[in-house]
């Protein structure tokens, strides 16, 4: 296997960046998302580490080779298609074995190795039917065969999944993380689904404007967003972010209500705001739980019930609604007074100047 | 041929007989298939059928010829003829389709007996659920088209016939739909002739080392003295449209291929250059074309002609191939990029079989062209390189036409292009490349 090293790798149509020079290493065996808005420029970094578009400045290495300015035959690497681009004049087998030909293998290799592949994805019997006549998982697999068959250095998959219905979504989504696990194959993996990127990734590069954003785990990227824009994409719905005035450890939210900050918190946030100035709250839904004595007061605007949890839209003034998680037993009716507290380790501050998180002295 | 004294060329009568036992014999074995009989016992009976409403019809034009006389004008009573022929055929049907008894033993459906059809079960499959009523609906339906479709069909089929007759049986007013068929036209076509004298055509059928052709020429009195041009005509054809259509095709694919694959600079000036080759009738640029070839020596040669056809259909074959490469979603070149194939592979291995529809559409069209072209081919060509188009109407020539010898001579001409397309069918039908990516 390998690692992908990408050193201020760029893209730039005429004046435009599509990639603003971003450094990335994927780890041998890693399986790395990136995860961004539409037209965020994930996919162009994912062409530009297949070779399929050349870069316009930095250089890209795998397993420490300089492969920057090779062809995409040469790098070892496999492409796996939004939609497949399965071969429409061949049948599922020739889609699979197509790579091999290009290796020149002999024909019992490439069967042996086609057979081996179709039994890993439980596909053997549709081998013999042209792609067209195929369902959208069986497509998918023939797709993820044609790239495995090869056995190549590195996986990338450009949104595989997103051409599939949404419960073959769930299957296929379970069915690529273990691929990964059996074949410990290094992955870059394009999504714009949150969801998918939170459940597969080892570690997620979100992306935006042509720029990374942040990289992390997706626990990290979940409790510790970098900044403003990462904390409003992950998760649905996003972080809640309520703007107010720091003074001295007390944060003044609109119409009077204030929030103590946690202890530790207190010299990070003086020192970014010198002891006065203003932040962003942010923290998750399920950060925040009602109470008859809590500290910030708020009017339910709705109440959405999940199944397994009820999410409360309250209303703090000034039209700020932010959301909160409550077991599903519990009912307010509309417009109901409520007040909440909040986790004091599961909040986070924003500078709204520089949209950046403020990373605390000493973790709370 | 009949001898009839009716208000229709005998070849109308032929045409209503032929439809009304098309018309049975496709309607009847429906009824016959459904009671459990064999569907030839059908189409034998509907085959009767038709007979019967098809000499019906002849009689009723017969009889309806007073009628004709007094209105003089033969229009209402071929209509009656037709309308009570058709009341006639349906009745018939009807009749066969109520006194059919049903045969008790119809083998039990495949579906029954082994829990499952054996064939996928289409629509028309379902004749069990299909009210055969509506099936002689449909097959009455499918005659008429093929009726229909067999007028067009009719001046193909005179040459034909044509092509077979004597210069008497050519020439015949009213024209003959039966007569005896000979090769005096395609000999005459093949041929150099004289005339003989009495005396000569005496001497000659005195010799006992003709063979057929001649003894067919002696017939009309003529000796054959060499071969025609017609078959180095259409040698000359063949090469000619067949070189330039390979060319046209050929740089036409590649052409398209770049323009619709890579950012070709000035590439919508150079498509609309290349589009508006096609902007003017190409005649009116014949004589600067003549004397640019006298110049250069292209004048009646083979590469002259072929250069032309190419430069004329290049046009067409680039645009029409770059939709159809521009369909091909670029992904399946890249994943065989990626999977360690060069660019030209890819395009061989994958473009190319994706294309076939286009390029099959591509070269029909073009060797129909270039097949068929007519003026510059007179205009540029005298002996050495002439092809077939202007060479047939100049077989007209002086004295009596030879039609029989004309018709056979387009008939010929005819044939690669139905040999082409034909060959070509199965990439001409677009479903066949379809679905294998999805649009979501």
């Amino acid at each position: 296997m390998a690692t992908i090293e990408l050193i201020n790798v760029e893209k730039k149509f005429g004046d435009v960046h599509a990639v603003k020079p971003m450094n990335l290493t994927v780890r041998d065996g890693e399986f790395v998302v990136l995860l961004g808005p539409s037209g965020c420029g994930k996919t162009t970094t994912l062409r530009m580490i297949s070779g399929l578009e050349a870069v316009t400045g930095g250089q890209i290495l795998l397993n420490g080779r300089d492969v920057t300015w090779e062809r995409p035959s040469d790098r070892d690497i496999a492409f796996v298609f939004q939609f497949f681009a399965l071969y429409s004049h061949m049948t599922a087998r020739e889609n699979i074995a197509f790579p091999l030909q290009a290796q020149g293998e002999r024909r019992e290799v490439v069967r042996q190795r086609v057979e081996e592949v179709s039994r890993l994805l439980r596909m053997e019997h549709v081998l013999d039917v042209r792609p067209g006549a195929l369902s959208g998982g069986d497509q998918q697999r023939v797709a993820l065969a044609r790239a495995l068959v090869r056995r190549p250095a590195a996986f990338l998959m450009d949104e595989p999944l997103g051409a599939l219905d949404a419960d073959f979504r769930e299957t296929m989504r379970a069915e690529i993380k273990r691929l990964h696990i059996d074949q410990h194959a290094t992955t870059v993996y394009v999504t714009h689904d949150q969801i998918e990127a939170m459940a597969m990734g080892d570690r997620i590069v979100v992306m935006s404007d042509a720029d990374v954003q942040q990289v992390g785990t997706p626990a990290e990227v979940y409790h510790d967003p970098a900044n403003l824009f990462v904390a409003r994409f992950i998760g649905s719905p996003g972080m809640n972010l309520v703007p107010g005035r720091y003074v001295r450890g007390v944060l003044h939210l609109a119409e009077g209500a204030t929030y103590k900050v946690p202890d530790a918190w207190a010299p990070s946030l003086d020192a970014a705001t010198r002891g006065d100035g203003d932040l962003i709250l942010g923290f998750r839904p399920e950060a925040a739980t009602v109470g008859v004595d809590s500290a910030i007061p708020a009017t339910v605007y709705a109440t959405d019930l999940h199944g397994g949890y009820t999410m409360l839209h309250l209303e703090l003034g000034n039209n700020t609604i932010i959301h909160a998680r409550t077991t599903r037993e519990a009912k307010y009716a509309i417009n109901t007074p409520v007040r909440f507290d909040l986790d004091p380790a599961m909040v986070r501050f924003f500078d709204p100047a520089t949209e950046a998180a403020i990373i605390p002295e000493v973790r709370a | 041929m009949f001898g009839l004294d009716i208000p229709l060329p005998d070849f109308w009568v032929v045409y209503f007989f032929i439809f009304w036992v098309l018309v049975g014999s496709t309607a009847a074995p429906v009824v016959f298939r459904h009671k459990g009989h064999h569907p030839l016992i059908g189409i034998v009976a509907g085959a009767a059928v038709g007979a019967l409403s098809g000499i019906a019809f002849t009689l009723l034009l017969v009889a309806l010829q007073p009628l004709a006389d007094l209105l003089d004008d033969p229009m209402a009573s071929i209509l009656i003829s037709i309308v009570v022929s058709a009341v006639i055929i349906l009745a018939l049907l009807a009749f066969v389709r109520r006194l059919v008894p049903e045969s008790g033993g119809a083998e039990p459906r495949a579906v029954e007996a082994a829990g499952g059809p054996r064939a996928p079960v289409t629509y028309s499959a379902r004749v069990d659920k299909v009210d055969p009523g509506w099936q002689s609906v449909q097959a009455l339906r499918a005659s008429v088209v093929i009726m229909l479709a067999g007028l067009t069909l009719i001046p193909v089929i005179w040459m034909a016939m044509t092509a077979f007759k004597s210069y008497p049986d050519a020439v015949a007013s009213p024209p003959k739909v039966v007569f005896d068929p000979t090769l005096e036209g395609i000999v005459t076509l093949m041929t150099k002739r004289r005339n003989l004298d009495s005396a000569q055509i005496a001497e000659y059928e005195a010799r006992d080392d003709l063979n057929w052709a001649d003894r067919i020429m002696l017939k009309s009195g003529k000796a054959i003295i060499g071969q025609s041009d017609y078959v180095k005509r259409l040698r000359n054809s063949l090469i000619i449209a067949g070189t330039s259509t390979v060319l046209s095709v050929s740089m036409g694919l590649l052409a398209a291929y770049a323009f619709s694959r890579f950012r070709v600079p000035g590439e919508g000036d150079l498509l609309f250059f290349i589009l508006s080759t096609r902007m003017l009738p190409p005649v009116v640029v014949t004589i600067p074309i003549f004397l640019m070839y006298r110049e250069l020596g292209l004048y009646d040669t083979h590469l002259g002609l072929i250069a032309l056809y190419t430069a004329f259909n290049l046009s067409f074959s680039v645009w029409l191939l770059k939709g159809f490469i521009d369909e091909i979603p670029k992904e399946y070149e890249e994943a065989a990029l990626v999977d360690g194939y060069t660019r030209l592979q890819a395009f061989r291995r994958i473009v190319m079989p994706e294309a076939v529809t286009g390029i099959a559409a591509t070269t029909v069209f073009c060797f129909i062209f270039a097949w068929n072209e007519y003026a510059f081919a007179l205009m540029l060509t005298t002996d050495k390189a002439r092809t077939a188009p202007p060479h047939i109407p100049s077989m007209i020539g002086s004295g009596v036409v030879e039609w029989a010898a004309i018709a056979a001579g387009s008939l010929f001409f005819l044939i690669p292009v139905v040999i082409v397309t034909f060959a070509l069918r199965r990439y001409l039908l677009r479903g066949v490349t379809f679905g294998a990516i999805r649009q979501g």
